[in-house]
């Protein structure tokens, strides 16, 4: 049995985690609608894959992490109990641009969604996953996902138009 | 999914992400492997100090609200007593070594209570046992004693561990992991006045509750059920019981194996992917001494009859070449031991059967991967859209060569090319000359395809006749070693989500000649 050395393993690490902070940052922003609470859920999934680096296939650790992110949000609710969703987005102010609304906007009313909800909508047609794979990864039925993305779809249909033509 | 709000969602999702990207903060690759290293030598003291102790503490956790997670809160004192408390510690487990050699501590740590105090909800908590008799709850849930049903538990503090309680009956459980490989429990035991037993399960990579897909188990009548995680339900699979080894099916993650050794049974890891249903041969060890015994099984035909098995020169066969059909008839296991001195790459020369007569021949075969060239794929217009570049992979995952036909897995990229997901997954039976089906698109609906030669032109017929007027487009690509070519066929005007869209795909092979196969 080999043992890689610390040194390897870390700059290994390292590597990976140059590679697929911008991936596991843009979900994580999904799925908080803040910048900086992203960059904390981000960290600390990548804290936790290091601890677990050992045992993560090569040719899965983005999946893998990515895996790890979406129960570290669920981590995160469970601990700051306090924590509930708001109608809006407060770390950023209100663009002008309606380009810049129509992103505001949808981060907002993802926000609002619950939790799986969210998560469904955030993996099913931001990471486009198919419904069995973001049943995998929530450990959720087919159903509830069809369902959640259902519910989670007329929620974000209050986007407001834009000059392409908007969401209906 | 292929509506144009779904697309409206996705797009606006992306640039929502994209348009964020300047205020994402850098993030500090030594602090978080500083971080991490502080989590690993946090875990390994709590580790050692589990190894002092050297009895079972019983204590209770009387009151303890369900999710509940802050661990200081939940350490008692180690001579607090509860009343109407019974609990149990599971095991003294060896430990586990990881694949890189890393040493994890078994769970032998572990105190299930079950507060009977509420009598008709008990509440049931799994509690780590350190050094100096305190303990730290991982997790708790109600269950009904009346009613016992499976219930699988994890700790985030804690990645390595799943936990959890199933009815007294189970004589061995598999716990679904990711990939579908499942983990051997490293202790199940029942939790004295209860109809429930404890299980730990200490698996090399992390484990959360989205993770564990599920559990499997083998009751004192033969019979296996399974629960998926986020289900309420359990579901009986159909099995097959040959010398000591039932063998199930669970169309949803695989099939596998419990394997009684006198007294003992063990749980075979799954074979199969959640959703590819295309490996129908193992070959697993089942008992090492002078030399290590090999059970060879494999997923037939059900009318298969006078089987065989060739082994390599370095595995011996014991006993004869079985066959049984599984409980609800769909297919036959067919099986064989064999046993090796010496380690052997290779086990497997061949299965043989017959069906009606018909000699069939399986052989075990390394998968492979093909790249379908993305480029120009998917830009036609589409409902007023343009798909977006997206990339195809065609993945021949086994090839049993007669039968039951040639199994071909289609995996498309994901948009951002840092995965694959399988979209379509079906055979081209012997004697066909084309299959076609739906399958996932991503944002878009596909149809899939294999056809037995090169298609030169391929138009989807759709119900109604005007469904895909707004156009389509294909690819097409020989998948190697084999007579088939993959086909994938973007879809336009599957909005409304009703049945039956796709009726036949219309084709030109390279000859000339023109062919409909409906679909499947």
């Amino acid at each position: 049995m080999t043992r890689t050395s610390k040194a390897d393993r870390d700059a290994v690490f390292a590597a990976f985690m140059s590679e697929a902070t911008p991936s596991l940052m843009r979900t994580a922003y999904l799925l908080t609608g803040s910048t900086d609470t992203a960059a904390e859920l981000v960290q600390a999934t990548l804290v936790k894959a290091y601890a677990a680096w050992p045992s993560i296939r090569p040719e899965t650790a983005l999946a893998y992490t990515r895996r790890i992110l979406v129960n570290q949000r669920t981590d995160g609710w469970r601990r700051t109990r306090h924590e509930v969703a708001v109608a809006d987005v407060p770390d950023r102010p209100r663009p002008e641009d309606g380009t810049e609304l129509l992103r505001h906007d949808v981060v907002r009313l993802l926000r609002t969604l619950p939790e799986q909800q969210r998560k469904v909508v955030v993996l099913r047609y931001y990471q486009d996953l198919s419904e069995a794979s973001t049943a995998e990864m929530l450990g959720i039925s087919v159903g509830a996902v069809k369902s959640a993305a259902s519910r989670g779809l007329a929620a974000l249909r209050a986007l407001p138009a834009t000059t392409e033509g908007g969401i209906r | 999914m292929s509506t144009e709000s779904e697309r409206a969602i996705a797009t606006a999702l992306r640039e929502a992400a994209d348009g964020a990207a300047p205020a994402y903060p850098a993030l500090d690759s030594t602090a978080v492997i500083t971080a991490g290293r502080a989590l690993v030598r946090r875990r390994r003291m709590v580790r050692s100090g589990a190894v002092l102790a050297v009895a079972a503490v019983v204590l209770g956790g009387a009151g303890i609200v369900k999710g509940q997670h802050d661990r200081a809160a939940d350490r008692l004192p180690a001579d607090r007593k509860d009343i109407g408390v019974v609990s149990v510690t599971l095991g003294q487990a060896q430990p586990y070594t990881a694949t890189d050699g890393t040493v994890i501590d078994g769970p032998s740590r572990v105190v299930v209570t079950v507060d009977t105090s509420a009598v008709d909800r008990p509440n049931v908590g799994f509690y780590a046992l350190a050094g100096d008799g305190s303990r730290t709850l991982m997790a708790n849930e109600t269950v009904d004693l009346d009613r016992p049903g499976p219930l699988v538990l994890t700790d985030p503090d804690e990645p390595h561990l799943t936990f959890g309680v199933v009815p007294s009956t189970a004589r061995a459980l598999l716990v679904g992991g990711p990939d579908s490989s499942g983990d051997v429990p490293r202790d199940l035991r029942r939790i004295p006045g209860t109809q429930l037993e404890a299980f730990v399960s200490v698996t090399a990579i992390m484990t959360t509750e989205a993770v564990v897909s599920g559990l499997t188990w083998l009751d004192a009548t033969g019979r296996v059920s399974t629960m998926s995680t986020g289900e309420d339900g359990v579901t009986e699979l159909p099995t097959a019981t040959v010398d000591g080894v039932t063998t199930y099916v669970d169309p949803n993650f695989g099939w596998g194996a419990f394997v009684a050794t006198g007294a003992a049974v063990t749980a075979l890891p799954e074979q199969l992917t959640p959703t590819d249903f295309t490996d129908p041969l193992r070959v697993a060890p089942t008992a090492q001494g002078s030399g290590t015994t090999w059970l060879v099984q494999a997923l037939v035909d059900p009318a298969a009859e006078s089987p065989s098995i060739s082994f390599t020169s370095s595995c011996t066969q014991v006993g004869s070449t079985a066959l049984a059909r599984l409980s609800d008839g769909t297919r036959s296991v067919l099986q064989a031991r064999c046993t090796t001195s010496q380690g052997a790459d290779t086990i497997v020369a061949s299965l043989a059967y017959t069906v009606d007569g018909t000699p069939r021949t399986m052989l075990p075969v390394a998968p492979y991967v093909v790249a379908v060239p993305a480029e120009g794929w998917l830009t036609v217009p589409a409902v007023g859209a343009e798909h977006p570049a997206e990339g195809l992979s065609v993945a021949q995952t086994v090839d049993p060569p007669t039968a039951p036909g040639q199994w071909v897995s289609f995996r498309r990229l994901l948009f951002d090319g840092q995965g694959l997901d399988t979209a379509a997954s079906f055979p081209l039976a012997p004697g066909a000359d084309a299959t076609f089906q739906l399958g996932d698109g991503g944002g878009y609906d596909m149809a899939y395809g294999l056809t037995r030669s090169r298609p030169t032109a391929v138009t989807p017929v759709g119900s109604p006749a005007s469904r895909f007027a707004a156009g389509t487009a294909w690819a097409t690509v020989k998948v190697p070693g084999t007579d088939l070519w993959a086909v994938a066929i973007s879809l336009t005007g599957t909005d409304d989500h009703s049945p039956h869209q796709l009726v036949s795909v219309e084709w030109t092979d390279a000859s000339g000649q023109h062919h409909t196969t409906p679909a499947g």
